[in-house]
């Protein structure tokens, strides 16, 4: 193959860059490979972002029968990420994604989904933009480092609100980025450029024009307040990268806010002095029907204006810290002498074919739990026989006279006529709210609403405000709520008891305060004391498994449902 | 007293006394006592002092404080006892253990090692179902698991005897009941779910069935566990037990 000899002034004009850097190379071929080493981590790094789109195209397209086009409604959902996220300062709840979604899909391809239908497309959407959970990697070979990199991409993330315990999803810094470069251009200028062409747009009363600048405008902030935090995770990941990055941040970026600063306060006088002019003249009633409209789209872009001032304000300030951070990471940084990975899969394995004492695995991952308090009152005593006499107070002699006087009562049979009461009192309670009387009905089995529901959770509320607190906190109530809970089929959640039938001799002996033997003995009682106790009548309980509430003394018990009704 | 480090102390101690009631403090929530904390260095020192004086460790991390007991804690720290109080119906020490096991297998899946983030969003609730299965299969596969040492009262054969013998409940998971318990492989594992979620680690979304860390794992996981003298107090904590 013939050589190609390139005249290294030929190029002198054209490429400072390499002149300055190369002229010394005979060859200039080694200057370009020289120049694109050096370059390549850095076009990798403005490449990644498109690759997760790529990805999503490339493995749907070749999908058989594709029922909708998932890679468009990844940007759509990307897009709605952006305007009614972002821009508004907020996440969004998967049900408000997929609302989108399916007004989308009605919209664009004239489909009607169903809510099911819309929940599986917005979950196959998601998982698309999420990998499936895992990020996007685009691995390429850097000769810098000579070494194979991975550079992890997330277009989307999902993040735990404090407020209100939800999943909201975010457009992150590199969707951000992708959205921003597949149409507008990337430049760190942007706000400046932008903001001088909304002075223009304004001066000229292009006001639509304008409009849509500043919103552009607002993204580009938005996007320079990301690109802060992606610093901060390239420095603490530690790397020459995170270096230049903060270098080129503080030396450039930060320049230019004085810059944007400025323009900013200038676009908004302008924006008064519009705003002013307009209500003027429609005050004075001498406005026009264009100049109605263009005082609207001026109201418009002065929310946006708003905005986009609140943001870079914001901006401003993390820049400022950014310095104070930088600083942190640095002495994090030094720190990390002291560091070194902790290979968690290595150490569960080890345990595990060691078969050592399978207990060790809690010292893995304890560290992780909240700190542990214990309480001084052990909640469980509740359930031991109680004192209610102050036998034990009195002296021996009297003791003594007492039992002459009286056959011997034990404690326990004292205690179980307390719980035997205490049970019947709650089964009252429970079945009073459950069968309401109906007034209207003739036939004694009318007379009760079927299928009537409450949960424990407002059951505790009926029986606080109806006898206090200690009805709910008293330890037979507890007791009551395991015993109705007993002997349910293996595999369910709910068990139904009779209010037909009982124990007739147990509601005898109850009668002359003995204990009730089984809780159908004690429902039936109950049932008569409210007079519902006919055939066919039934209590439910099923218990609901996703939610605990707590009854007092800390003790908390698994949510349920009663429902009192008619028999099927 | 100085009027001054009387101050500190209390603002110190009211941070201390929130985190330690499992309150949140950061931007989010308590941001009046979280500032008191970030702007304040006397305040920061202070509360990082009491911390370390109490045995256990606190991290900053995104605009949050976290309170970790580490390890073998024995004033802040579960035991066996209480932790089979804590997770519901959990009665067993081989239930315990698998519940351990769970716990465990669900770490490696997002961190295979300790790092600044994982590289993992989230994991299916079935992948993780999925995963517990193949790893005890990949147990029995090794060896015959009855001949696995018998040296201790309970060895990893046990556990994955209580996990084998459970059922997958696959149908009631397809009709969308999501049950907790331990009746059932799916209930088991959601009942493990629901704890971590309780202990600020994991959040478990019923609607896409799917399990996602919280910033409390990340950031204990990245500063706790990459500490060296930590990892060698886990490490010592492991291995002291072997000879018992």
């Amino acid at each position: 193959m013939d050589r190609v000899n390139y005249d290294l002034s030929l190029f002198k004009d054209q490429d400072l860059y390499l002149e300055e850097l190369y002229d010394d190379y005979e060859d200039i071929n080694q200057a370009v490979i020289r120049n694109f080493r050096s370059e390549l981590d850095q076009r990798m790094e403005e490449m990644k972002v498109f690759s997760p789109y790529m990805e999503i195209l490339r493995r749907n397209r070749n999908k058989e029968g594709e029922e909708y086009p998932i890679p468009e409604l990844c940007m759509a959902v990307l897009t709605f990420l952006l305007y009614e996220g972002r821009l508004k300062f907020k996440g969004l709840l998967l049900s408000e994604i997929q609302e989108f979604l399916i007004k989308t899909v009605e919209k664009l391809m004239s489909k009607t989904l169903s809510k099911e239908e819309g929940l599986s497309l917005t979950g196959e959407v998601l998982d698309e933009l999420q990998n499936n959970g895992a990020n996007f990697i685009v691995r390429y070979y850097s000769f810098e480092q000579e070494r194979y990199r991975e550079k992890h991409i997330k277009l989307i993330e999902m993040k735990l609100s404090d407020d209100d315990g939800k999943l909201y999803y975010y457009i992150t810094k590199e969707g951000l980025d992708f959205y921003m470069k597949t149409k507008e251009f990337p430049e760190e200028s942007q706000i400046t450029v932008n903001l001088l062409l909304f002075k223009m747009q304004l001066e000229k009363g292009a006001f639509q024009y304008a409009y849509d600048t500043i919103r552009r405008l607002n993204m580009e902030v938005q996007r320079k307040l990301e690109r802060k935090e992606y610093i901060l995770g390239l420095l603490m990941a530690g790397g020459r990268e995170g270096y230049s990055a903060y270098r080129e941040y503080h030396e450039n970026t930060i320049l230019q806010f004085q810059e944007e600063r400025e323009l900013f306060q200038q676009s908004r006088n302008m924006l008064q002095d519009i705003f002013e002019d307009l209500n003027t003249k429609l005050i004075h009633n001498t406005i026009t029907d264009k100049e109605i409209r263009a005082f609207q789209m001026v109201k418009r872009i002065e929310q946006e204006m708003r905005k986009a001032l609140i943001s870079h304000e914001t901006l401003l300030k993390e820049a400022a810290n950014l310095v104070k951070e930088y600083d942190e990471i640095l002495e994090m940084r030094r720190r990390t002498v002291f560091t070194e990975r902790f290979n968690f899969s290595a150490e569960f394995e080890k345990i595990v074919e060691k078969d050592l004492p399978p207990e060790k695995l809690k010292y893995l991952w304890e560290p992780l739990s909240k700190p542990f308090i214990r309480k001084s009152f052990n909640p469980l005593r509740i359930f031991l026989p109680q004192k209610i006499t102050r036998e034990e107070d009195l002296k021996d002699s009297s003791f003594e006279e007492a039992v002459e006087k009286a056959p011997v009562e034990t404690r326990d049979e004292i205690v179980q006529v307390r719980v035997s009461r205490n049970f019947l009192f709650y089964a009252v309670s429970l079945l009073n709210n459950l069968f309401l009387k109906n007034p209207a009905g003739h036939h004694p089995a009318e007379r009760f609403y079927d299928k009537r529901e409450l949960d424990l959770e407002n059951w505790c509320r009926i029986l606080a405000r109806e006898h206090g607190s200690e009805a709910v906190a008293n330890g037979d109530f507890i007791s009551f709520l395991i015993v109705l809970n007993r002997r349910k089929e293996t595999g369910s959640r709910t068990k139904q008891y009779g209010l037909g039938s009982g124990n007739a001799a147990g509601i005898l002996e109850m009668a002359a305060g003995e204990e009730l033997k089984t809780m159908e003995d004690v429902l039936y009682a109950a049932a008569r004391k409210c007079n519902i106790h006919r055939e066919g009548l039934q209590l439910e309980v099923e218990s609901l498994d996703d939610r605990d509430i707590e009854i007092g003394w800390g003790i908390k018990v698994t949510n349920m449902k009663f429902r009192g009704g008619r028999l099927e | 007293m100085n009027a001054g480090i009387r101050e500190i102390l209390d603002s110190s101690f009211e941070i201390f006394n929130a985190l330690l009631e499992g309150q949140d403090v950061g931007q989010a929530k308590n941001r009046e006592l979280y500032e008191r904390y970030r702007y304040n260095p006397d305040i920061e020192e202070m509360v990082q002092y009491i911390a370390d004086k109490m045995g256990m460790e606190l991290y900053h991390y995104n605009e949050k404080l976290f309170l970790s007991p580490g390890t073998g804690n024995r004033l802040f720290g579960y035991s066996n006892d209480d932790l089979k109080r804590r997770i519901p119906y959990i009665t067993r020490n081989d239930e315990m253990y698998l519940c351990y096991f769970i716990i465990m297998v669900l770490i490696t899946m997002f961190y295979k090692e300790s790092g600044i983030d994982t590289p993992i969003n989230y994991v299916r609730f079935s992948s993780l179902v999925e995963e517990v299965s193949n790893r005890f299969e990949a147990l029995i596969n090794i060896e015959d698991v009855e001949t696995l040492s018998h040296e201790y009262q309970f060895n990893f054969a046990d556990i994955c005897k209580v996990w084998t013998t459970l059922p997958d409940a696959r149908e009631d998971a397809q009709l969308g009941i999501q049950q907790r318990g331990k009746n059932d492989k799916i209930s088991f594992t959601r009942n493990v779910c629901y704890f971590l979620q309780d202990e600020g680690l994991a959040v478990l979304d019923n609607d896409r069935n799917l399990i996602f860390p919280n910033d409390r794992f990340k950031a204990i996981i990245y500063y706790y566990y990459e500490d060296r003298d930590n990892k060698n107090d886990i490490l010592g904590f492991v291995n002291g037990l072997e000879g018992e």
